[in-house]
């Protein structure tokens, strides 16, 4: 049949080297005949072979090996024969490029060799032989003056034959059933080539960084004694993590066969590409080309490691460029709420994407947060009131139920936004003259407020920080500073007041007489951040930052600070010459080489603490596995604190509080941004990519520009630029599966960039118009038009809101055109 | 307006701080006033010091050193080494006379006749609750007040002591 097919000019025309002036003709026909190969067409194959003039998708060499690997004829393996492989490492060799085999192998011949499966394995035989073949590798290497490239290449060979002796022990056990045979295989055969492996190695001096790696002499005999032992259990253990796609070696696949197969596949990747097309390798082609071909699309979105999603509704078209027919990300304006007559400062979407919380800078009303139903189209849910000052902050915790707010002042309120509360009427809520005819939107809030009750609620907790025990210490923390470095080993904190230069002065008394006529702040830190705990054994816990240089944690099941990161702070000074690096020995059990850098870092990082107070918090962030804590310092730091070893609600309740008053939390990195920073914020945890994001941190800063970092790495990884951000606090978020990074401006409108890419992807004008008078001429002050701050539902990957000076929140939709 | 991130006054923490050498601290955050001048002796009190200047007296600087803040906020406004005279009155009672603030926002500028004459003046805001907090002199009529333009009124009433 093929010789039928076989058409003239494949013969006549004289030889054409190159396909299009680049591509190598006889690797493009490799990759054909391939191809046809995997796709079944084992008869094109054959025909393509044949018109071609024997091109051969295998060496010969290759052949052989596969042919006896597949027939298990492992006697015969010898080392010339793998000496003979044309290697990956030996790539640039010229004589071995493109050599093309012409040696017409019949084809009907080779395919039915490799249809022999035989499974009788002459066990001495092979045993002889590998071990004669160990002499001629010892030989070899002890005879051979070795430069670097045929080292690695002797190497591979050696790897190789570790591979092929290591299957032949599991064919063994698992074939044959012949365990004290293997027993003796394994140590008298496999040994040797191990130790002469990991020889080899040592000379190569290649040093192991990852500890992924499997394929390691140690690891290959800890596991070949494991089968050994119980061979059962390994299988098990193994399938398992293959099945978890952990993609370790499998060992064994249940046949002879397809174990076979899989062995060859292994030494597949060792060999030179010329003389064995690679698997799939058209297919990788073309997947690259897709990929190439959306890339071009700036305003098609997707994430690096993952290849491009090939999704249903979304088919690729092979036969035409990928470009025109995609969708365009585009963003609309669905819902403006404006229901609040004030700025809007924060708003924050609950994790379970019901509710939507905004902080009005209201200053007449105490109800200063307004709780949206996102369900119900937004009408208006709770209203939270108890908050004499304006709020900065909200945050919700995990389940949705409780909100916390951070007002200007010291007293921080928990609410249950699931509590009933006063109902009351949308109109009289309003703590403004009614100016609403002004705003067609206003009209709609009204209509909706016969379909649902809105509640005013008050607060469910109030607390505040206490400044007492922090003051004390702060000002001992500056006088030890003041008299020299002797004190530092001091305990107590008046430890200067013998010093000479406290002696009182006559005139300085008296002006400090005039100065009681000022009064003294009272005694409590103004809260600033909060963020909940957001695991199940950390339930019910918030950290609280301070700008006035304290973070606490809060536990609201007993209602009380159960601990103080200030105290932490002065502790560790005392401490930081010994304990840190101890600890940092004993926790840190990674790899040589980044254990080694992290440790120095905590030892740079320990002694800038000495001259420190500790910083004045404006952001925090508790990652989402409850790990870490990440403290914004105005100093334009970050640092992250490792918190995993915090004690569980139920440790804490066997413990009593006081347990934690010499707790002591370790200072993982400290990233240093180098500008102003106003606002951190963390991925989205609800997307599937977020195993890999998990330690991305953005930050805005104040100098027009978005950064985003990885927090554990310590690495800057992407800029973003375009937005307006001078003086204001302006807050950003991740969005749509956390592919976008969304930040508001000073110049009201909201931008939106490709995370990975960096391009601004849109720039929506939300807030840009001029603010409507909301109040008379006599408070007559400048009004900005910012977006302050956007975020995203946590549920919905479509839907973001916005907020600006201008009093309305935007919601909007993501859509594809 | 949205929230301006505000700075802070810190006192000076160590004998260092105040060194001459010393310039690279970051805990000085009154603009345009470098290291030496705001921990040392602001200009206005040139003539009037001693140069020489020995640590102890430094010492007693930090001592005394006080930052004041909004009441309502607590935002930073100033410190105790701004101070140019405590012998002031304004709109609620007594009131100093700084040298700078920081974290406020000017108002509209209007024509004032006080005791001493007539000044263009405008009022001050703290820049985070918008608290009325004094007035700043912008400018003066007779040359013997002209050392008051630029400078600040900051009334008692409307601000606290913080650490």
């Amino acid at each position: 049949m093929s010789i039928n097919k076989r058409s003239k000019q494949g013969i006549d025309s004289p030889p054409v080297k190159t396909v299009g002036n680049i591509f190598d003709k006889v690797q493009l026909t490799k990759l054909l005949i391939h191809t046809l190969k995997e796709l079944g067409y084992n008869n094109a194959a054959g025909a393509l072979q044949e018109e071609s003039g024997g091109v051969q998708v295998e060496s010969n060499v290759v052949q052989r090996l596969f042919g006896y690997i597949k027939q298990g004829k492992y006697e015969v393996i010898s080392f010339d024969l793998l000496n003979s492989l044309s290697l990956r490492v030996t790539n640039h060799d010229p004589a071995n490029n493109g050599n093309v085999n012409r040696n017409f192998i019949d084809r009907n011949t080779s395919i039915n060799i490799n249809d022999i499966i035989s499974s009788d394995l002459n066990i001495a035989a092979v045993t002889a032989n590998f071990d004669t073949q160990y002499k001629m590798f010892f030989d070899f290497y002890t005879n051979t003056t070795f430069n670097t490239v045929s080292l690695n290449r002797f190497r591979n060979i050696l790897e190789i034959m570790i591979l092929i002796n290591k299957h032949f022990f599991v064919e063994m056990i698992y074939e044959v059933k012949d365990l004290p045979s293997a027993v003796l295989f394994l140590r008298s055969i496999i040994r040797k080539y191990l130790t002469l492996w990991d020889t080899v190695l040592t000379g190569l001096q290649t040093n192991i960084i990852d500890e992924d790696i499997v394929f390691t002499p140690e690891k290959v005999l800890r596991e070949l004694s494991s089968i050994l032992t119980m061979p059962e259990v390994t299988i098990k253990n193994n399938n398992r993590d293959n099945n978890n796609g952990n993609t370790g070696t499998n060992l064994w696949t249940g046949s002879v066969r397809s174990s076979r197969q899989e062995l060859i596949d292994k030494i597949s990747f060792y060999i030179n590409p010329n003389d064995l097309v690679p698997q799939g390798r058209l297919i990788e082609l073309l997947r690259q080309a897709i990929k190439y071909q959306r890339s071009c699309n700036s305003y098609n979105i997707f994430d690096d490691e993952i290849d491009v999603d090939f999704s249903q509704e979304d088919p690729v078209n092979l036969l035409q460029n990928n470009i025109s027919d995609f969708e365009r990300i585009n963003f609309v304006e669905q819902k403006t709420l404006a229901s609040n007559m004030d700025e809007i400062w924060y708003l924050e979407f609950s994790p379970n994407g019901k509710y939507l919380a905004a902080a009005i800078a209201n200053s007449i009303s105490d109800r200063k947060v307004i709780v949206y139903d996102v369900e119900n189209d937004f009408s208006v849910f709770k209203i939270l009131r108890g908050n004499s000052q304006c709020i900065l902050y909200l945050s919700f915790s995990k389940d949705s139920k409780y909100l916390v707010t951070c007002p200007f002042n010291e007293h921080t309120n928990i609410y249950d936004i699931t509590s009933e509360g006063e109902t009351i009427e949308l109109n009289a809520d309003k703590g403004e003259p009614p100016q609403s005819s002004r705003r067609n939107s206003l009209e709609s809030g009204k209509k909706e407020k016969t379909t649902i009750e809105t509640q005013i609620i008050g607060p469910l907790d109030s607390f505040c920080i206490p400044n007492s025990s922090s003051k004390i210490q702060e000002r001992s923390g500056s006088s030890m500073h003041s008299t020299g470095n002797e004190t530092y080993n001091t305990s107590s904190p008046y430890s200067d007041t013998q010093s000479p230069s406290s002696a009182p002065d006559s005139t300085t008394s008296s002006r400090a007489a005039t100065d009681n006529l000022i009064e003294q702040t009272e005694n409590s830190l103004r809260s600033w951040c909060c963020d909940w705990f957001h695991t199940e054994k950390h339930s019910g816990k918030l950290v609280i930052g301070s700008p006035d240089r304290d973070v606490v944690i809060y536990d609201t099941n007993t209602r009380a600070i159960i601990y103080r990161f200030s105290q932490n702070w002065n502790l560790r000074s005392r401490r930081a010459s010994t304990s840190v690096y101890r600890g940092s020995h004993g926790s840190d059990n990674s790899n040589p080489l980044r254990h080694s850098s992290r440790e120095s870092q905590t030892g740079a990082v320990v002694n800038m603490l000495m001259d420190e107070q500790f910083p004045r918090i404006h952001d925090l962030k508790v990652s989402h596995d409850d790990n870490y804590l990440l403290l914004m310092t105005h100093q334009g730091t970050i640092n992250v604190f490792n918190i995993s070893n915090l004690p569980t609600n139920d440790e804490l309740k066997g413990l009593g509080n006081s347990v934690l008053s010499n707790h002591y939390f370790k200072m993982e990195t400290k990233l240093k941004i180098g500008k102003n920073i106003t606002c951190i914020s963390l991925p989205m945890p609800s997307c599937e990519n977020y195993r890999r994001l998990s330690s991305l941190v953005l930050v805005n800063l104040q100098h027009n520009e978005l950064q985003l970092w990885d927090y554990k790495e310590n690495i800057l990884i992407q800029k973003y630029f375009g937005q307006k951000q001078e003086q204001f606090i302006i807050r950003s978020c991740f969005g749509f599966d956390n592919k976008l990074v969304v930040s508001g401006s000073e110049d009201g409108k909201v931008y939106i960039w490709d995370r990975l890419k960096g391009n601004i992807i849109g720039v929506l004008m939300g807030h840009a118009n001029d603010r409507l008078p909301t109040r008379s001429g006599s408070n007559a002050r400048k009004f900005s038009k910012n977006c302050n701050v956007v975020g995203w539902s946590p549920t919905n990957k479509y839907m973001f809101a916005s907020g600006g000076d201008d009093g309305l929140i935007k919601i909007w939709r993501v859509i594809k055109d | 307006m949205g929230l301006i991130l505000p700075q802070y006054i810190d006192p000076p923490t160590t004998i260092r701080e105040v060194d001459y050498r010393s310039t690279s601290t970051t805990t000085s955050t009154i603009s345009s006033t470098n290291y030496r001048e705001f921990n040392l002796r602001p200009e206005w009190y040139s003539h009037s010091e001693d140069i020489s200047i020995s640590n102890d007296l430094i010492n007693r600087r930090i001592k005394k050193f006080k930052t004041y803040a909004c009441k309502k906020c607590r935002t930073h406004l100033s410190s105790s080494q701004e101070i140019m005279s405590r012998d002031y009155r304004g709109k609620t009672g007594d009131a100093y006379l700084m040298g700078n603030l920081v974290n406020v926002e000017e108002g509209q500028q209007e024509t004032r006749v006080m005791m001493t004459g007539e000044y263009l003046v405008c009022d001050i805001n703290c820049q985070w609750c918008h608290q009325l907090i004094g007035w700043k002199y912008l400018k003066s009529d007779s040359a013997s007040q002209k050392y008051k333009e630029g400078r600040y009124i900051m009334e008692l009433k409307p601000i606290c002591i913080c650490d």
